[in-house]
């Protein structure tokens, strides 16, 4: 078990988003988070990189160690990568840059193969190299911001909403590169709006609706399940 | 903010007892009692700076600016003409305080474009430029000032030396009184709103903009009042005296005793006073001293002298009241009175016509389009991002759309300010409650039926009847919408220390408090657990069945489908879906929209 959150109960302030979310995620799995706005996707997310949520109980393990006891950053030291929503490259630097930023974490000495690495893997960030993120599209972009956290040798890699704003090609693209890194052993926790096409993608899925699990299953059985509609849509699962 | 209020009415009557003693020890004083009298002339600009800075939330570094112009209309005028002795003080400052004024609202009207250390630079170039106008105007005297100023007199008695102390003081308590009026009112409640949270105050009516130009030519007011007094007290102005050093000294009393309300501006102004005196021999550190007296005000009592007064009164939290106090006061009527009739409109209450928002090159709203009509409750669902708040924005005036028309009951509102959008009767509520912090929760709802007063800036300011029985009505509207909702036990609960869901419903209350016909509710049920769910859902259907009209954007689909007789989706800013509960869950576009679509 490579990540293992149980009964948590978190939010921002006062206001209780999450009401006793458990989870798990294997090594090499890739486990989709789904549900409407507002049912705590995002917040799930924020609270296991522990950004700015308050947690009122439960716990949050990953690979052994106490998350809930570590801070962000001794997060990332453990291998916890965060890809959040929108990206949050650092828009002024170069490609070069923003890739570097990413190896806070890791040993100096392996740096140079790891960029390499990174640019072996996305040629096109390779190509553009020394212009600003800015100038990216929005699919090199969010290559970006994923090579950018490949920097820290990940075990995991927690991604929020990454198809928003790409092109449905685009979008297959990315999901091929979380396929890729699926099979080399990282696990994968995707956050998503578009729930029909993560499920061809995922091996496991997890419904959220207001701060609870509703659903949860194999990607197959959720497909083919009327309920993840009802939720999205309202009404009883029997009319759709 | 009542409290506050009243904590500063409890404490001026203690203030002017300590102001006779004063007096009466420091009668054979000339040192003590000239000290005194400047303390008096100082604490009247310091509570024009006090109400802009901690009533409004607008810092000034330019107050001595008005104080040179008071002071100058008097030294220049008083030496010029040869009026009797009775008319030519009271003229002369009549005139300045109306130059001071007039100024002040120029630079309230600049102000609005700058916010904190801008708006702090922006008056401070208006405290050097005035400065520098005193110090090289001929007729002003130029670098040496003008000297010989008379002496106010009337009749046997001439005002200087220890008169003037008692002079003083009755103008210093006097501009206290009506200050107080001032912000008990409903100018007062204006301001407290825009201080803090100016959208929120917008959208319930509030013109903060003239509000906030109002307060910068109150406050340029009384600092050109006490330039006028303190010219005439002391015979002599030169240009260093009214320099930016004035406008620190000024803002120090202020930071010293407490902003906000009158008490903490006389207490710093005589504070500083005596440091003065008894700080001669330190002349040349003075500086250092204030310096470092700030700084430890800002750390040890963010609130100043009357801050820490005010918590030795009432130990722990000064502020809070008794929690779940019912109010007193029997409600009289649960009904709306919905002035929808009046202006003639039968069905469509609003009418969004081609509206199209753009952001540089993102397209937030495409081209939407749609009617409502009265007492119906209508939805606009959509995924993250689709435009929903920003058709919202369109339509209460916070964004003028690119393209396109809003028309509430017939009137043509697009672009217009959300205050005047309000006016017509547009309630809404925000995502995030925005409810005034600082302010009880029937202070928040007072505050929501502002647009239903009928007072002036002028009649609060000398709490004329107008003034007073405005705000008695305004207090039984706002029990009125807290029984309605049943919220009354939390009256006099501040909003800041409310529950989660409390804040919601309390920002409902105060939407509605000036009965809208159109409410636009912005994610209610937002962090709201089932039961709290629930009592929301009787909420809207109520306010709905008493004929108003409501457009909601919520994300729980239970709800939505649950209690909407029309649903309009967005996608993307474009209108994809239109209809009732059940065609619209069941349209394949909607269903694309929310689940995505396979491969």
């Amino acid at each position: 078990m490579l990540l293992e959150v149980s009964g948590l109960h978190a939010g921002y302030g006062e206001l209780e988003v999450l009401r006793g979310i458990s989870l798990t995620v294997e090594a090499g799995e890739m486990v989709a988070v789904l549900g409407p706005n507002g049912a705590g996707k995002s917040t799930l997310l924020r609270t296991i990189s522990r950004i700015d949520t308050n947690v009122r109980s439960g716990s949050i393990r990953f690979d052994g160690h106490d998350l809930l006891r570590a801070s962000t950053v001794q997060g990332v030291g453990f291998g916890c990568l965060h890809v959040p929503e929108g990206r949050q490259l650092f828009t002024e630097l170069s490609v070069d840059d923003n890739i570097r930023l990413g190896a806070y974490s890791v040993d100096r000495k392996t740096i140079e193969a790891d960029v390499a690495a990174v640019y072996a893997q996305f040629p096109v960030l390779a190509e553009r190299k020394s212009q600003t993120a800015f100038s990216l599209s929005g699919g090199e972009q969010q290559m970006l911001a994923i090579g950018r956290a490949l920097m820290a040798r990940p075990r995991m890699l927690m991604l929020d909403e990454p198809s928003t704003g790409l092109a449905p090609q685009v979008v297959e693209v990315i999901f091929g590169i979380l396929a890729g890194l699926k099979r080399s052993g990282t696990a994968v926790l995707i956050v998503e709006q578009n729930a029909y096409l993560t499920l061809q993608h995922a091996d496991r899925a997890y419904v959220l609706e207001n701060g609870e699990i509703a659903l949860s299953g194999t990607a197959s059985e959720l497909s083919a399940d009327p309920r993840v509609r009802a939720i999205y849509l309202g009404g009883s699962p029997d009319e759709a | 903010m009542i409290a506050r209020l009243r904590a500063d009415t409890r404490t001026l009557p203690i203030l002017a007892l300590i102001v006779v003693a004063f007096g009466i020890f420091a009668a054979g004083n000339a040192t003590f009692a000239q000290a005194g009298t400047y303390a008096a002339i100082f604490s009247i600009a310091a509570i024009g700076l006090s109400l802009l800075l901690g009533n409004v939330n607008q810092i000034s570094l330019g107050a001595a600016g008005f104080f040179g112009i008071g002071a100058y209309a008097v030294a220049s005028l008083t030496t010029w003409w040869n009026l009797p002795a009775w008319l030519s003080w009271p003229l002369a400052t009549l005139i300045g305080i109306t130059g001071a004024t007039i100024v002040g609202l120029g630079l309230g009207f600049i102000a609005l474009r700058f916010r904190g250390h801008y708006l702090a630079m922006a008056t401070l170039t208006f405290g050097l430029i005035c400065a520098g106008i005193f110090h090289e105007t001929k007729f002003l005297g130029g670098a040496i000032g003008i000297e010989d100023i008379p002496y106010p007199r009337f009749g046997a008695l001439t005002i200087s030396g220890y008169p003037a102390y008692w002079f003083a003081w009755i103008l210093a308590l006097g501009i206290a009184l009506l200050t107080l009026n001032l912000l008990r009112g409903r100018s007062g409640r204006a301001f407290e709103a825009i201080r803090n949270d100016e959208l929120a105050a917008e959208v319930l009516g509030v013109p903060t903009r003239r509000y906030k130009i109002l307060a910068f030519a109150y406050s340029g007011a009384l600092a050109g009042l006490a330039g006028a007094v303190y010219a005439a007290f002391l015979g002599i102005v030169v240009p260093d005296a009214v320099g930016p050093q004035l406008s620190f000294s000024l803002l120090l009393m202020v930071v010293l005793g407490g902003s906000g309300g009158v008490s903490g501006a006389l207490i710093g102004a005589a504070l500083l006073g005596f440091l003065d005196i008894s700080g001669h021999q330190f002349e040349n550190t003075r500086e250092v001293v204030y310096g470092v007296l700030v700084i430890a005000v800002v750390i040890a009592a963010p609130n100043g002298a009357f801050g820490l007064i005010r918590s030795r009164f009432r130990p722990g939290h000064p502020e809070r009241s008794a929690e779940g106090r019912v109010v007193e006061g029997q409600p009289r009527s649960s009904t709306f009175a919905l002035p929808l009739d009046k202006l003639g409109v039968t069905s469509s209450v609003v009418e969004v016509a081609h509206v199209t928002q753009r952001f540089g090159g993102l397209v937030a709203v495409n081209d939407v389009s749609f009617t409502l009509t009265r007492g119906t409750l209508t939805s606009l669902i959509g995924p993250n991002g689709a435009g929903k708040t920003t058709l919202f924005n369109a339509i209460s005036g916070i964004g003028r759309p690119t393209e396109g028309r809003v028309t509430i009951g017939g009137i043509d509102v697009t672009g217009r300010q959300p205050h005047r959008v309000a006016a017509l009767g547009v309630g809404r509520t925000f995502q995030n409650a925005r409810l005034f912090g600082e302010m009880t929760v029937l202070e928040n709802v007072i505050a929501g039926a502002f647009r239903t007063e009928h007072t002036s800036f002028g009649a609060d300011l000398f709490a004329l009847p107008s003034s007073r029985r405005s705000e008695r009505e305004a207090t039984d509207r706002a029990r009125d919408t807290l029984v309605r909702l049943g919220l009354e036990p939390l009256a006099s609960t501040l909003a800041k220390d409310l529950a989660f869901g409390d804040r919601r419903r309390v920002e409902l209350a105060r939407a509605t408090a000036s009965n809208p016909w159109l409410l636009l509710v912005d994610e209610p049920a937002a962090g709201l657990n089932a039961g709290e769910r629930a009592t929301l859902t009787a909420d809207l259907l109520k306010l709905r069945d008493a004929g108003m009209t409501l457009l909601l954007i919520e994300h729980d689909m239970r709800l939505v489908m649950s209690i909407s007789e029309r649903v309009m989706v967005l996608k993307f800013g474009t209108m994809i879906a239109d209809g009732t509960a059940d065609a619209v869950r069941n349209d394949p576009a909607v269903v694309a929209a929310y689940l995505g679509t396979a491969g």
